[in-house]
């Protein structure tokens, strides 16, 4: 069985502009997805529906074979438990007031998770490489590529089966990206990710499987290398054109 | 041949804390020069300050020319036309660059009947209509009329950022600076803008400084590179050289992440 099944989803903020149409797409246990496309595309309303923030005007998500109510609050509060997210922001995505033991623990508490707080909290420090006398600090005290640990730490400490990232690295310098990015691979051997982006270069790293949305449709959908190794649509096509290269010449 | 642009030593310092050191960075007319840098290391204020425009409560050591005119020290007043005649520049996020209240028109016409006065040139009404059409031609907007009586947000973030860009042109600016002019639009529009300026700068004969800290999208529109790292130049000189025989760590391990994604694409082909 898959871990997602997203089946025929339409989704439209006014009837007639259609965000999303007939979007289908399964993830299982395990994988991981890239979906890129860029502004317009519908990557982010998708993700809204992913995170149950939404409902889709037509069709259905089921996560394990159940189909997403929101509803119904007993079943999104164990949704919440099993789908997790980081965002694109690690400057908005943080509570300034909040020390990083209280941000990392907000999800065990709000979702009333039994067991020892502290420890899964230390467990979720260590496992994004930050040290643990940072619990007592507070954000403002972090750097971009920190703060995004921590969002990371927040979302993975109630050990969710599937964590949403959308834009997770792109707000990142190039080298903390590539950091974030081996540390999300890392923890993809864990847990399914969904991965949304425009970086066709960070998907290739990261991602297994791949989608690419245009105009609130999947234009073509496969295996990331074989999507973006012989991309058949000419929209899959102009993006990899678009990406930026670094010139050839010798390699340091 | 004069550079167009001469820093000397710039060290720029708030508080007793040192945010640029010994600076030194020279533009040749014509020449194409990339600053890169990551966050924090001092390459848009370095930007602003060949401009003359620091915050106040930074002091600035050193000497800046443009033009062959002095900036550290120099009046507001001589600043202003020093801007409009030698430089213009295009930033990063267009939507907060533009007047949201103005038809985009009207604020390519300001730049532009001031540059005609300059220049001695006519300046009437129908005069500056006709040069705000060619201008929008000119950044390859389709139907210039109509686009000049909308708005800001009327517009997509690529025509938006070309509206900015006809801003600067219209200034005839012997530099063009752009801060990260690509960093929030799409890929596909980003891929078109720097065709575009690519174009228009060896078109106009202008030079061009191009601040990013995305390495490919430099080594496409600039010959030379300047990498700044905590406020100090750590290395500079050709692009296709410095990317690919980096001398100094930190432009070793910025090479290097470029090339990783670069590196999974390819292994995806």
């Amino acid at each position: 069985m898959n871990l997602l099944d997203v089946n025929a989803v339409d989704f439209a903020y006014r009837s007639d502009k259609p965000v999303l149409q007939q979007v289908s797409f399964a993830v299982e246990a395990g994988a991981s997805l890239g979906i890129v496309g860029e502004s317009g595309s519908g990557k982010t309303t998708l993700l809204r529906l992913l995170l149950g923030l939404s409902q889709p005007s037509a069709g259905s998500i089921a996560l394990n074979g159940a189909r997403v109510d929101t509803r119904d609050a007993g079943f999104m509060r164990s949704y919440r438990r099993q789908v997790q997210a980081v965002f694109q922001d690690p400057y908005s995505s943080l509570d300034p007031r909040q020390n990083v033991f209280d941000i990392i623990a907000e999800p065990l508490r709000s979702l009333r998770v039994a067991g020892n707080h502290e420890d899964m909290v230390g467990a979720a420090l260590d496992s994004v490489g930050l040290p643990q006398d940072s619990l007592r600090r507070y954000p403002h005290q972090f750097s971009g590529g920190q703060r995004q640990r921590i969002a990371i730490a927040r979302a993975i400490v109630a050990r969710p089966q599937l964590l949403l990232a959308d834009e997770a690295v792109s707000a990142l310098d190039l080298t903390t990206r590539v950091r974030i990015v081996a540390l999300l691979q890392t923890l993809a051997q864990h847990m399914t990710l969904v991965f949304v982006s425009h970086d066709l270069g960070v998907v290739a790293a990261l991602c297994r499987d791949i989608i690419v949305l245009e105009r609130g449709r999947i234009v073509e959908a496969g295996r990331t290398q074989d999507v973006l190794g012989r991309p058949k649509h000419p929209y899959t096509q102009a993006l990899l054109a678009s990406v930026p290269r670094m010139p050839e010449g010798l390699m340091p | 041949m004069r550079p167009v642009l001469d820093i000397a030593d710039l060290s720029i310092a708030a508080n007793g804390k040192t945010l640029l050191d010994k600076v030194s960075l020279s533009i040749a007319p014509g020449e194409r020069v990339g600053l890169i840098g990551e966050s924090g290391s001092g390459k848009s204020l370095t930007a602003l300050a060949a401009i003359g425009l620091l915050a106040p409560g930074l002091t600035a050591t050193g000497a800046i020319s443009l033009d062959g005119r002095d900036v550290i020290g120099a009046s507001e007043r001589s600043m202003v036309s020093l801007r409009g005649n030698v430089t213009a520049t295009v930033f990063q996020e267009p939507l907060t660059a533009l007047d949201p209240l103005q038809p985009v028109g009207r604020q390519i016409a300001e730049p532009l009947r001031r540059r005609l006065r300059r220049d001695g040139e006519a300046a009437g009404r129908t005069d500056v209509v006709a040069g705000v059409q060619d201008l929008l031609a000119q950044v390859a907007l389709p139907d210039p009329l109509a686009l000049s009586r909308r708005y800001p947000h009327e517009l997509s973030g690529g025509q938006r950022q070309r509206v900015a860009i006809a801003m600067a042109l219209a200034c005839r600016p012997q530099l063009l600076i752009a801060d990260e002019p690509t960093t929030a639009l799409d890929v596909t529009t980003q891929a078109e803008i720097l065709r575009l300026l690519a174009k228009l700068v060896a078109d106009n004969g202008m030079a061009l400084l191009f601040i990013s800290h995305d390495l490919p999208v430099v080594a496409r529109v600039v010959d030379r590179v300047v990498v700044m790292q905590h406020g100090v130049v750590v290395e500079a000189g050709p692009v296709g050289e410095v990317f690919s025989r980096p001398q100094h760590d930190y432009t070793r391990s910025l090479v290097a992440a470029a090339r990783s994604f670069d590196g999974a694409l390819e292994g995806a082909a």
